[in-house]
């Protein structure tokens, strides 16, 4: 298999791993992928951009109904093997948080609104540990904006919004073993039943 | 507009919810096309990792299908998908994606484990396909139905088109030129698209055309040796059932030859566990098997009110195998535990007026009422008159109480048959003392019971006559 293939392929596996972990938790539904339609994972940015994530899941709360929380994550999937490609993940992270402030003041400029959109990077390999606590942040929200002007013009980056954008960020480090931790089938399909009444 | 083009219309609506409420309806409305008779349970869920889109059943099902709509559902990742959700034998029906997707194919290879985990993918498109050959020849449908409730394996254009196809030549063999070779490669193709259960059903209904067509049965190509003779009785009220429900007609051999393997109670124990019938084919069913069946019991309830509609229409239901007759009903049976539970105060009838029917030479004996006493006359075979002469002499002294007498009970005597049978008016019961032809059980309920005139047992004798070119004895 040549290498793009394969590439293809470990990049596939992982966006269907992390599509499967996060529905098992009850919380998500991941109704679109990169693999699926494009369009439905593809947010505009400012200055005309578009960014395509690898999937796009909707939130729900921790009630009975599974009432919709009202927002929409947009995921970016690491699927890191090698500690090399771990490292890159200090600027791609900054970068994704930079897209992701423009994603969200496109959406304000359209809908006039906020969109509801929060944003998820799923890496399998933890990054710049001292600085790990501070990637929610604003201030940090705001760095990232600064480092990346093409995406961000310094005169839309604003402390409010960058404070409400790093309470929409999930960082979510996915163990190895994430599997021995996941509710399977059976389990899930108790929780169904009590859900909707009935049986699957 | 086909599926597949309703799908990708649906697939663009801006409103995902929207959007995927379209969706599941042109996917629901694909597959119900494929089997009209399948229920189709929305989860709510849209593309989930575990939770299926539908939940699938159909009459008799024994366990549901899971139905998960997946884009891009030929690559190697779905493969992992089937093992985690093998339970529920269930269905990956792919969605079009953007051309825009990179997408990867799996190979053949695929097969053995989809078959193993009882799992088909089924593109859209290849789903479509299946629905309009359904659509444009009605036959077609029995083989898409099987798809839907048995299909493993990978469902795209081409083995939607070769299955088709298949089942085609299959029905052609079935109803034409009977080949047996073509015949049997035709069905071997179903193993590419059905479990093996799946096949073996299709391959019993071809068997059913087969023998309907009048051909012999013990010539039909199966894949396991099948004889009527080593059948259940519930196989062979299967066969029954399909026959009575087919389009095509039915050749009175194929009658001739079930009616050797059951008899008429069989046939009323087992019909009626399963839905009442009347008339039309099940007419020309017991017309023709009559001559094959007996039965040592009859139960002649009265109808409520004389009725025109129906008369000597055969019928299941509830009491088993019956006929109707312009006043009662007419219920067969081997096992006079049956009758058991009837009413026992039917109103007797009464003598007066009943003196012809005692005439009858089978008449070898008679209950009678009166307000005093419980007579009980019974002839010897060496007698030299009738009962009818009996009666008259006793009739004829005029007195009130023996001209207000009521027949309790009745017995027959048919050396021919080197039998007795009794009726019992109180609970309009006949017992025989062994099994009778059902034609002659069938007359003396008519005759002794429901008391038809002579015009109505010809006509009855006429309706009962066999359209087989088997010369049928009459009653």
């Amino acid at each position: 298999m040549v290498v793009a293939e394969e590439a293809h392929e470990k990049g596939r596996a992982g966006v269907s791993e992390v599509k499967r972990w996060l529905e098992a938790t009850m919380r998500f539904d991941v109704r679109y992928t990169i693999y699926d339609q494009v369009a439905r994972v593809t947010l505009p940015l400012l200055e005309g951009k578009a960014k395509r994530y690898d999937m796009v899941a909707q939130h729900f709360n921790d009630d009975r109904e599974r009432t919709p929380s009202g927002c929409d994550v947009y995921i970016e999937v690491k699927n890191v093997g090698a500690l090399s490609t771990a490292m890159k993940q200090d600027k791609q992270f900054i970068e994704f948080v930079a897209t992701a402030y423009s994603a969200r003041e496109a959406g304000f400029d359209t809908l006039g609104r906020d969109p509801g959109f929060e944003f998820m990077f799923a890496t399998k390999h933890p990054w710049d540990v001292k600085n790990y606590l501070k990637f929610a942040t604003p201030e940090f929200v705001a760095e990232c904006c600064a480092d990346h002007e093409s995406l961000v013009p310094s005169d839309r980056v604003d402390p409010t919004r960058a404070a409400e954008l790093a309470e929409k960020l999930w960082v979510w480090i996915v163990p190895s073993r994430q599997d021995d931790m996941t509710m399977g089938r059976a389990h899930l399909g108790f929780v169904w039943q009590a859900l909707k009444g009935g049986s699957l | 507009m086909t599926v597949i083009a309703t799908v990708r219309d649906a697939l663009a609506e801006r409103d995902p919810r929207r959007s995927i409420e379209r969706v599941h309806t042109a996917i629901a409305k694909g597959l119900e096309e494929l089997d009209p008779s399948v229920d189709l349970h929305r989860t709510g869920y849209f593309n989930h990792s575990w939770a299926p889109d539908f939940v699938m059943s159909w009459p008799g099902a024994e366990a549901p299908r899971h139905i998960f709509l997946r884009f891009g559902v030929r690559d190697p990742v779905v493969l992992r998908e089937v093992e985690l959700l093998r339970d529920g034998a269930p269905v990956f029906v792919g969605l079009p994606v953007d051309d825009r997707a990179v997408q990867r194919s799996t190979n053949g290879d695929a097969t053995p484990s989809l078959r193993e985990a009882r799992a088909l993918v089924a593109e859209t498109e290849a789903i479509g396909e299946l629905g309009e050959a359904a659509a444009e020849v009605r036959d077609v449908r029995t083989a898409t139905r099987a798809v839907v409730r048995g299909g493993v394996g990978i469902l795209d254009s081409g083995a939607a088109s070769r299955y088709v196809d298949s089942y085609t030549t299959a029905v052609r063999e079935v109803l034409g030129t009977r080949n047996a070779d073509v015949l049997r490669k035709a069905m071997d193709d179903f193993d590419n698209l059905l479990d093996e259960p799946t096949v073996l059903r299709l391959e019993s209904s071809l068997r059913t055309r087969w023998l309907a067509a009048g051909a012999p049965i013990d010539a039909f190509p199966g894949r396991e040796a099948w004889q009527l003779g080593a059948r259940t009785v519930a196989e062979i009220a299967d066969l029954i059932e399909a026959l009575l429900d087919q389009d095509e007609p039915v050749a009175p051999a194929a009658w001739l030859e079930i009616a050797a393997h059951i008899s008429a109670d069989a046939v009323g124990t087992e019909l009626r566990e399963r839905r009442e019938r009347r008339g039309e084919r099940l007419n020309d069913f017991v017309r023709t098997a009559l001559q094959s069946w007996s039965a040592q019991w009859a139960h002649s309830p009265p109808l409520p009110a004389e009725s025109f509609e129906g008369v000597f229409d055969w019928v299941i239901t509830s009491s088993g195998l019956g006929i109707q007759l312009p006043n009662r009903m007419v219920f067969f049976s081997d096992d006079g535990r049956r009758y058991s539970q009837v009413p026992s105060d039917f109103p007797l009838p009464e003598i007066v007026g009943r003196e012809d029917l005692l005439a009858d030479e089978a008449v070898a004996g008679l209950g009678l009422v009166t307000t005093d006493e419980d007579v009980e006359i019974t002839l010897r075979e060496t007698a030299t008159h009738s009962i009818r002469d009996l009666i008259g002499d006793l009739v004829l002294r005029e007195s009130a109480t023996w001209r207000a007498a009521r027949i309790s009970s009745m017995t027959l005597r048919l050396p021919a048959l080197a039998a007795e049978a009794t009726t019992d008016y109180r609970r309009n019961v006949i017992e025989a003392s062994r099994p009778l032809p059902l034609r002659q059980m069938l007359t003396i309920a008519a005759k002794f019971i429901a008391d038809l005139s002579n015009d109505e047992l010809r006509e009855l004798s006429r309706s009962i006559q066999s359209t087989s070119a088997q010369t049928t004895p009459s009653p």
